[in-house]
């Protein structure tokens, strides 16, 4: 009999289902999105490391690559320690597709236990001594079919040792297995000979247990050293983990929104049903009857509602992957492997989230509706006062036990998850505050039609600010959402704006040459050196004043990968660089002494040091320690960054310099002193000759694109709370039609009516807007000031941005009237005059 | 004697071009039917089949030392080979058995090796290693293969010093003048098929080099053109110690070492060979070698045998004037029938001598499938030995 009179009542207000629903979908839809696409990309990098690593345990690595010889002794040693060669590079192909590929040479011989990719060859006629005697490749069947390359067909490969022509001779099955994707596997003498590495090899893979690795890394001269498989493979994941957060926090503001949706919605149609509930009741139905049915009947809702967003998710997370992907290609120069993941784990974990949600969202109202004795579920005013007696007594007691809360986390050292708590009890706070807001906002609206003098000549205003107060109990919950809908996309686009200017700032400092100068790159990651010769010229040109050039190597430092730059640092490079503390002058004149580097803000947050301190780097020639003469701010990688002068550099390492930057004299133009270049040289080298000015608008521009992720989720964000508020509005209006029919009753003509619902929507989003604002700009503050530099490790100051304000008045403005149109259009078509229900 | 490095002529080059079958694995997972054989590894056109594009040995050559000691890439097929009886210095009870031999096969002819090959890896050498150590005692045959491409300097020979080496296997001389005396460092890993075990000796020779055939030219078909170069220590003194299931033991005995290269293949009447290397007690050594023909192919079975004297001097002996009679045959798990227990007659020189194995099970059941076993030698003369047999089955 409850489930029929559900039935009915759904029957002839289906709209109220259909947002019920709709509420649910998207805010599941957006963290299934997030989690799905951030699983993904997570098991994407992952899979990219592991196909590189197979079951290898241990790795001997250098800070330039291996001699062979190494090799030849450690196989020589009687220990026989399982090991196995590589050479590895990136590659790309030049049939147009542009795709790049990981080239990995191996000793086929020596590849059984490593990687067994070898395995699935097919396709007969390719041995070891076919391998070894021409340069013919074996890759994945599916990265043979990405590349339109066919067998026994030449490719050709953009390499660090200029193009190369190799052959296909044998494809992988990989039925689809990811692993083996966007592999190219040859033999590494081949690999040698291609990529002009003779004598070198890129790695020792090795398989070891702890007692061997001890003994292996005895062996081992200093120059190279041991790394762990498990200690590389958790640092890449590293890399990209502050991003993942991010997202994740991201989807979860959706999730609380969707569900602020849900519970507004579920307690409406509770409301709305309560007549029938209370002749049900007063027929004999129990308490603990009535509460199982309404727990059952909202658990298929909720399934309903979250398949139907968990598959909207998928597709969702489909377009998110790719953004997500490019943006880390974008970051980190790796390649990834496109591949949308749907675990079990994933899936049941959303399932739960989204039933679980609603459940939490719509438990209290059930409760109470079961509770209430029969009389008084027929009485409204029961409800409304009790809605406002409740949401005082909410108010004075949970807002500032949560405001105490949030300052406590931002205060102390409580990391990333600290913040992010900290960001939720302020949201909460703020939509605590949202009901005694809108009572105040009306009540000195109402003090000011009274004083003013208008109630008197137009009493449907204070009508207006009256009625809007008394509807709280219903609309309440709506404002709440559009309040934490829109602060938080004030709070995540001012976060975002300061970001860009911060960045755009500092590029705008660190791009201070005229011209800069390197050799085309063609693979993202591999830098081809300039000639000597060439720099020793630049130098004797005239109109330039001074030549910076640019070195840079890979180091481990505190787990995680960090570049080490290089420059002469003449006196017109350094007003490039701005310390976090310290004199200008005295960290300059500290960096003339030997052994002495610059580190970036990120790297000093992230390792604790400081001026002074020592920073042990490993050299060519082992384990050195350096002294941190200062720490200057930088966007660029939140690993941090490591400069130092040419020449300390030239004396533990070996890298040659890969970029030049000119400052030329003032009666001479970049563009003059570009062409002269380009005529002498240009014709030996493929030279990329660079204005500061385009340097900085692509620099800028490959900022820009890692934000479109995050812009994209905002906009999810802001559409899911928007679509929801306007359901859950929409419903609200729909459902005055009694009310209505008395103000018709009472002579109220159809400018009058409309006038009074919109006006009244209007009011409500001027109310959210405005607690949006402040809620928002705090998010923001916090987002910039204690999320980023805990998230990435670097400070950006905070710069409040009028324009965000404005939008937050529009949005909730926009939402809540267009919330009321459709119901004033209606209801002022009808002329009818309907009888109290 | 053509034996050791036959087969794997003769495995890998009938199995490339006819792609037989049934061959054993290169890796010893042989559940994933996938994995690279052997023969895939080494096969296909890019290996130089025509005996013609490699140098072949020619009679009159005389050999030069230390030169001729490492590797002659030219030819196609070159092995350096050693077997030993041992036993416990303090216990003439305990006996042992080693061998060890370092095959190298060329893919290609230097020549036809890509012309700006400048890797080191792109050597077309191609080495397999096998080791093995018999344990009388326990009645147990270890053993263990390893393969290896030249590489910069992963397998290979040089000559100063005079080393022959496959990764950590390592035949090692004293001296640059002669390659004895040498140590000879072998062990056994997990990397390896097989258990874990290792052998450290020092091989003294007791007696000089001595030249199989004519002058160490030693054809092995009656028709002319079909020979190798093979030389041969034929008593060395060993002096070291083996280590198998962590222990370790101090040894005492006897080696025999050849080395043997050519680049020709068995005829394709030729199923395969028995080969005895015996050391008797009164100071002489012999080395007899069967070529036997299949049954079908109606010709005769080829022989070549060699007896040396107590000064090492080649002492004259037809092989026609030798009688082999197979006492007893031994099936092993692998299925395959080996005659097991020989009588050897030479009425010549009063030799009636019984050949019979330290134990049946000394099968090597590797890539290619061999018998390679101790033996010793009573009747008329007592003595000690090594007898290969190939192609069984």
């Amino acid at each position: 009999m409850l489930a029929r009179a559900s039935l009915r009542h759904f029957r002839h207000h289906p709209w109220q289902l259909l947002l019920l629903l709709l509420g649910i979908t998207l805010g599941v839809a957006v963290v299934s999105a997030i989690e799905i696409t951030t699983d993904s990309a997570r098991h994407s990098f992952r899979e990219a490391q592991i196909q590189l690593y197979g079951r290898t345990t241990h790795r001997i690595v250098g800070q330039t690559p291996l001699s062979e010889s190494l090799y030849v002794d450690l196989r020589k040693h009687p220990a026989g320690w399982r090991s196995a060669p590589v050479i590895s590079s990136v590659v790309k192909d030049r049939s147009g597709k542009n795709l790049l590929l990981q080239l990995i040479g191996v000793d086929p011989l020596r590849e059984r236990g490593f990687r067994d990719q070898l395995n699935r060859l097919s396709g007969s006629g390719i041995g070891f001594s076919g391998l070894q005697a021409n340069p013919m490749v074996v890759m994945a069947r599916t990265t043979a079919k990405q590349l339109g390359a066919t067998l026994n067909q030449p490719l050709v490969l953009d390499t660090a040792n200029g193009v190369q022509r190799v052959t296909l001779m044998g494809v992988l099955d990989d039925q689809g297995d990811p692993r083996l994707q966007q592999l190219v596997l040859m033999d590494i003498g081949q690999a040698q000979q291609i990529l002009g590495l003779q004598g070198q090899i890129s790695h020792i893979d090795l398989i070891l247990s702890e007692k061997e690795a001890q003994a292996v890394a005895q062996w081992l001269p200093d120059h190279v050293r041991l790394e762990a498989t498990s200690t590389v493979l958790s640092e890449k994941a590293q890399l990209a983990n502050a991003l993942y957060f991010n997202l994740q926090a991201l989807g979860l503001l959706a999730l609380v929104v969707g569900l602020f949706l849900v519970f507004s919605s579920v307690s409406f149609s509770l409301s709305q049903r309560r007549p029938i509930f209370a002749q049900l009741r007063a027929i004999g139905l129990t308490v603990g009857e009535l509460y199982r049915y309404l727990i059952v009947e909202l658990v298929i809702i909720a399934l309903i509602g979250t398949v139907s967003g968990v598959v909207l998710g998928v597709a969702l997370a489909q377009v998110l992957l790719e953004l997500m992907l490019n943006t880390l290609a974008d970051l980190y120069a790796t390649s990834p492997l496109e591949l949308l993941l749907l675990e079990p784990v994933t899936l049941s974990k959303l399932l739960l989230l989204g039933v679980g949600g609603c459940l939490l969202a719509a438990w209290k109202p059930c409760r109470e509706l079961a509770r209430i004795t029969p009389v008084s579920l027929q009485q409204r005013f029961v409800q409304e006062t009790q809605a406002i007696k409740q949401s005082r007594h909410l108010s004075a007691y949970w807002v500032p036990v949560l405001s105490g809360l949030a300052l406590v986390l931002l205060w102390l050292d409580s990391g990333l998850w600290g913040a992010f708590m900290a960001v939720a009890a302020l949201l909460m706070s703020g939509a605590l505050l949202m009901p005694a807001a809108l009572q105040g906002l009306s009540r000195v609206l109402e003090r000011l039609l009274i004083v003013s003098g208008v109630s008197l000549k137009q009493p449907l205003w204070l009508m207006l600010v009256r009625d809007n107060r008394r509807n709280l109990s219903r609309t309440g919950i709506a404002a709440m959402a559009l309040m934490i809908a829109i602060s938080a996309t004030v709070g995540i686009g001012g976060m975002v704006g300061s970001f860009r200017d911060a960045v755009q700032l500092w590029l705008g400092e660190r791009l201070n040459a005229d011209l800069y100068i390197s050799q085309t790159r063609i693979l993202p990651g591999v830098r081809q050196p300039l000639p000597e010769l060439f720099i020793a010229e630049l130098e004797t040109l005239e109109g330039v004043e001074a030549v910076a050039t640019l070195r840079r190597t890979r180091l481990s430092v505190a787990g995680r990968q960090v570049h080490l730059y290089a420059s002469e640092l003449p006196v017109k490079m350094r007003s490039a660089y701005r310390f976090v503390s310290g004199n200008r002058d005295v960290i300059w004149q500290q960096l003339q002494q030997p052994d002495h580097v610059l580190i970036s803000e990120p790297l000093a947050n992230r390792t604790g040091l400081g001026i002074g301190d020592s920073l042990v780097l490993s050299t060519v020639a082992g384990d050195q320690p350096f002294i941190v003469a200062g720490v200057y701010y930088d966007y660029g990688s939140d690993s941090g960054r490591i400069m130092t002068r040419a020449d300390t550099f030239s004396q533990h390492w070996v890298e040659q310099p890969y970029g030049v930057s000119l400052f030329l004299s003032d009666s001479h133009s970049p563009t003059e002193i570009a062409h002269i270049i380009r005529q002498r040289w240009g014709g030996q080298w493929d030279l990329s000759i660079q204005h500061a000015s385009v340097l900085l608008a692509r620099s800028v521009e490959v900022f820009n694109r890692t934000f479109v992720i995050t812009d994209v989720l905002r906009l999810l964000a802001l559409v899911v709370a928007f679509v929801g508020i306007l359901s859950s509005l929409l419903a609200i209006q729909l459902e005055r039609q009694h009310e209505v029919s008395l103000l018709k009753a009472l002579g109220l003509n159809r400018a009058e009516l409309t006038f009074l619902l919109l006006g009244q929507s209007l009011l409500l989003g001027l109310g959210a807007g405005l607690v949006a604002i402040p809620v928002g700009e705090l998010l923001a503050w916090t987002l910039t000031g204690v999320v980023q530099l805990r998230a990435f490790g670097w400070s950006i100051p905070y710069q409040p941005d009028l324009y965000n304000w404005l939008i937050a008045l529009l949005l909730s403005m926009a939402a809540a009237g267009l919330a009321s149109l459709y119901p004033a259009w209606r209801f002022a078509r009808h002329t009818g005059i309907r009888r109290w229900e | 004697m053509i034996r050791g490095f036959y087969p794997i002529v003769v495995v890998v080059l009938v199995f490339t071009v006819i792609g037989v079958a049934g061959h054993r694995w290169l890796f010893n997972e042989p559940q994933s039917a996938a994995e690279f054989s052997l023969t895939d590894f080494l096969s296909s056109e890019n290996i130089d089949i025509d005996d013609g594009l490699f140098k072949k040995a020619e009679p009159g050559y005389v050999l030069r030392f230390p030169q001729d000691h490492i590797a002659h890439p030219e030819f196609r097929s070159e092995w350096w080979y050693i077997n030993g009886n041992l036993q416990h210095r303090d216990d003439a009870q305990q006996r042992f058995g080693f061998q060890f031999t370092v095959f190298r096969q060329a893919l290609r002819t230097q020549k036809r090796t890509q012309q700006q090959a400048t890797s080191g890896w792109l050597a077309p050498q191609f080495y397999m290693g096998h080791a093995g150590l018999g344990v009388f005692t326990q009645n147990r045959h270890l053993v263990a293969e390893r393969f290896s491409r030249q590489g910069p300097g992963l397998a290979g020979t040089s000559s100063q010093p005079l080393s022959v080496w496959l990764e950590n296997w390592q035949l090692r001389s004293e001296n640059d003048q002669d390659l004895f005396p040498a140590q000879l460092n072998v062990g056994v890993q997990h990397n390896d098929a097989g258990g874990s075990f290792s052998y450290r000796l020092r091989l003294i020779p007791e007696k000089p080099r001595v030249y199989q055939g004519d002058q160490g030219y030693s054809p092995k078909r009656p028709e002319p053109g079909f020979a190798s170069y093979y030389y041969s220590y034929t008593r060395l003194r060993v002096e070291g110690e083996i280590r198998f299931d962590d222990q370790t033991i101090p040894v005492t005995g006897a080696a025999w070492y050849d080395h043997e290269w050519a680049s020709n293949s068995l005829a394709s009447y030729q199923s395969g060979w028995d080969w005895f290397s015996l050391q008797l007690e009164d100071g002489r050594e012999l080395m007899f070698m069967v070529l036997r023909s299949k049954d079908e192919s109606g010709q005769a079975d080829f022989r070549q045998v060699s007896l040396f004297s107590q000064s090492g001097e080649r002492l004259p002996l037809d092989a026609g004037n030798i009688a082999l009679d197979v006492l007893e045959h031994w099936q092993s798990e692998s299925g395959v029938i080996w005659p097991s227990g020989w009588n050897m007659k030479i009425p010549e020189y009063d030799l009636d001598l019984r050949i019979l194995p330290r134990q049946k099970t000394q099968e090597n059941n590797l890539s290619v499938r061999y018998w390679e076993g101790a033996v010793s030698v009573e009747g008329s003369h007592a003595g000690q030995g090594y007898v290969e047999l190939t192609g069984y089955e």
